[in-house]
């Protein structure tokens, strides 16, 4: 059966990031623009358990967990990708760029934690030895999602690179200079996002076949890593998070992207506080959640596919002053058997 | 593979399409349909099973659960009736089918006519039920006899009447037929002789006659012939309002243009006409949300 709660303990201001633990689905890191990181134990009580909150010195754009359960990385505002250590609650900063840092993400297979920037770099670090290196982007970065082999970057003015893991490992590897330790490493892949407006998100299919990416005008595009034109020529975009009132299309940006680790069909949340799940195979939409209360800033399943994690903030809207009051909370969704199983897979 | 779909199908394959009797929807294929009636209107209601039909289900909910069927469930109100035993394509009364049929074709030519109207193209099978494309008119050209036209296209210029209808004008891509030049005396007759009847709608066509409205002259592809060196008068127009109604040509077509380019644009990409009444939520285009929520101030962090 499924069921949804909502986590007792919530962040005072905008959710930036949720993210489940590797080996624990009931683990969840959540950062938020109140300048903490918050680690729950969501089934420890009725409402989930506030294990520990880390402060920062400036908003928190993104989080993800490490090698294990106990370590995290944190990335901000402040320009800074930091580790954390869950158990103490150690900060440690690894590198800092020239602007915000909109994302961290981890790849366990090649043990490379990579931050994004608005100062149009990646740091790529090598855990194992602590070296890390910057390669340069041609622009802001704006999303990134790793699969087993490849990492995908999401960039302003719809520019987008899948660069192979392997090769910045060895780029880094090879690189020892002192930082910011530039190095030369040419995407497997440059591409254009096949929709027309600003890319907002980007998600890697878990199979390692392809991603599906998401921009501000109520449009998800699921592309394959593939070069050949057989593989490029299954690729397809698609209108959703879209509202008519009164004769008029109220389009609202598509914010979140996720996965489901076992079944492959995906996530979407968007800026109309709607949840939808996709076939991306047999491009179908297997359901819809009713509306949540605000916007969907971030979404994430657990490890093991069972919950779905939702963030959810007020949205920002064109021509606001101040980001509006609405309700900040984080949604955990336990999902039945077959909840978010595609259409093909349901007639095994 | 399956056969790839005709884009616009002819009214032949419309009419041959299973429709379902109790809800006028119609189907791909047969088999479709049956299902289709069984999932719908042959539905028991108390333990979802799917009947054959709507006097087996009448006899079902009789039998198994003791109630009594009144009507058939999701009908049309006039055809809801049980008297009636229907499968499939089975045991539809016949004057059911012809007013189907008749609703059928009617659709389609509104359709065919609606879209003429928006690209501007040839109503292609004109005589609907052959399913065949109107073939292209063949016409026979030589060198001489190009080059002959030529001359004569050159003496009309020279004597100022430029034919506005035929050849070469900027306007023209609205008129259906090739751009044939049109020069009345020099075209070898015999290659003409389908045109008048050309592309037109059939007869019997209800939809045809109000589309074409007398300034849209030059969608009308071929003009009666005229002496050359004048240029052709629309009919109806007297000769002192030509300029005029030149400029009203001109313009009309213009638009016309305008409006085929509007139709294909919609085609192809994001719908140009629903743009207009579309309000995007956020649309920077080099910003994200979090860049400008940084600049709010409240969340600025100085290094």
């Amino acid at each position: 059966m499924s069921s949804q709660f909502e986590l007792a303990q919530n962040p005072t201001e905008h959710i930036s990031a949720v993210k489940f633990a590797p080996d624990s689905s009931t683990r969840l890191l959540v950062s938020s623009w109140d300048r903490n990181v918050y680690l729950y134990d969501t089934h420890a009580e009725p409402g989930g358990k506030l294990l520990q909150k880390f402060q920062h010195r400036a908003p928190v754009l993104d989080i993800c967990f490490g090698r294990d359960d106990n370590e995290a990385f944190s990335c901000g505002v402040d320009w800074d990708v930091r580790r954390l250590d869950l158990n103490t609650g150690e900060q440690t900063v690894l590198s800092s760029h020239q602007q915000g840092v909109r994302n961290v993400i981890f790849s366990s297979k090649h043990n490379l934690l990579v931050s994004g920037s608005w100062d149009c770099t990646l740091h790529v670090h090598d855990l194992s030895s602590d070296n890390w290196a910057t390669i340069q982007l041609p622009s802001k970065c704006f999303s990134l999602s790793v699969s087993p082999s490849k990492l995908v970057v999401a960039m302003s003015t719809r520019m987008l690179h899948i660069y192979q893991l392997s090769d910045l490992a060895q780029a880094v590897a090879q690189s020892n200079a002192p930082a910011p330790n530039i190095v030369q490493v040419n995407p497997w892949q440059q591409r254009e996002s096949s929709m027309k407006y600003m890319t907002r998100a980007v998600a890697c299919m878990p199979n390692d076949a392809g991603y599906a990416s998401s921009s501000i005008e109520g449009r998800v595009a699921v592309e394959w890593f593939d070069p050949s034109e057989a593989s490029q020529s299954r690729k397809y975009a698609f209108k959703c998070h879209r509202q008519t009132v009164d004769g008029q299309d109220i389009v609202y940006p598509v914010h979140a992207l996720a996965f489901h680790p076992v079944h492959g069909t995906f996530a979407s949340g968007g800026g109309d506080g709607v949840v939808a799940l996709w076939d991306g195979v047999h491009k179908r939409r297997i359901r819809q959640y009713q509306k949540f209360p605000a916007s969907i800033g971030c979404m994430d399943f657990s490890g093991d596919g069972k919950y779905l994690a939702v963030g959810v903030s007020p949205g920002f809207e064109d021509g606001m002053d101040d980001m509006p009051d609405g309700v900040v909370k984080v949604f955990i969704r336990e999902l039945g058997e077959t909840e978010a199983m595609g259409k093909g897979a349901s007639k095994k | 593979m399956t056969k790839r779909k005709r884009q616009y199908p002819t009214l032949q394959q419309k009419l041959d399409r299973p429709w379902c009797y109790y809800c006028e929807r119609d189907f791909d294929d047969l088999k479709i349909l049956i299902s289709h009636q069984k999932a719908k209107h042959f539905k028991c209601d108390k333990c979802n099973r799917r009947l054959n039909t709507a006097g087996g289900l009448s006899v079902h909910m009789n039998q198994v659960h003791k109630e009594n069927l009144t009507k058939v469930e999701n009908a049309n109100p006039d055809r809801q009736s049980l008297d009636i035993e229907i499968f499939g394509m089975e045991g539809i009364p016949a004057e059911v089918v012809d007013q189907h049929n008749q609703e059928v074709t009617s659709k389609h030519f509104a359709e065919e006519q609606e879209r003429a109207r928006l690209t501007g193209n040839p109503v292609h099978d004109a005589f609907g039920a052959g399913g065949q494309l109107a073939k292209k008119q063949k016409v026979e050209e030589t060198i001489e006899g190009i080059k002959k036209r030529i001359v004569e296209f050159k003496e009309n210029i020279a004597n100022g009447g430029m034919q506005m209808n035929g050849s070469g004008g900027p306007v023209q891509p609205i008129g259906s037929q090739p751009p044939l030049p049109h020069l009345g005396h020099s075209q070898p007759t015999a290659s003409l002789p389908a045109i008048p009847g050309g592309p037109s709608p059939p007869p019997a066509n209800p939809f045809a006659a109000p589309q074409q409205a007398p300034q849209q002259q030059p969608q009308h592809p071929f003009p009666p012939a005229v002496p050359q060196a004048l240029p052709p008068r629309p009919p109806g127009h007297p000769n002192a309002a030509l300029v005029a109604s030149v400029d009203e040509l001109i313009s009309s077509a213009a638009k016309d243009a305008k409006d085929v380019k509007d139709a294909k644009e919609g085609k192809a990409g994001g719908s140009s006409k629903k743009e207009k009444n579309i309000r995007l939520v956020f649309s920077g285009d080099t910003e994200s949300p979090e860049e400008r929520m940084v600049r709010l101030g409240r969340f600025e962090f100085a290094a």
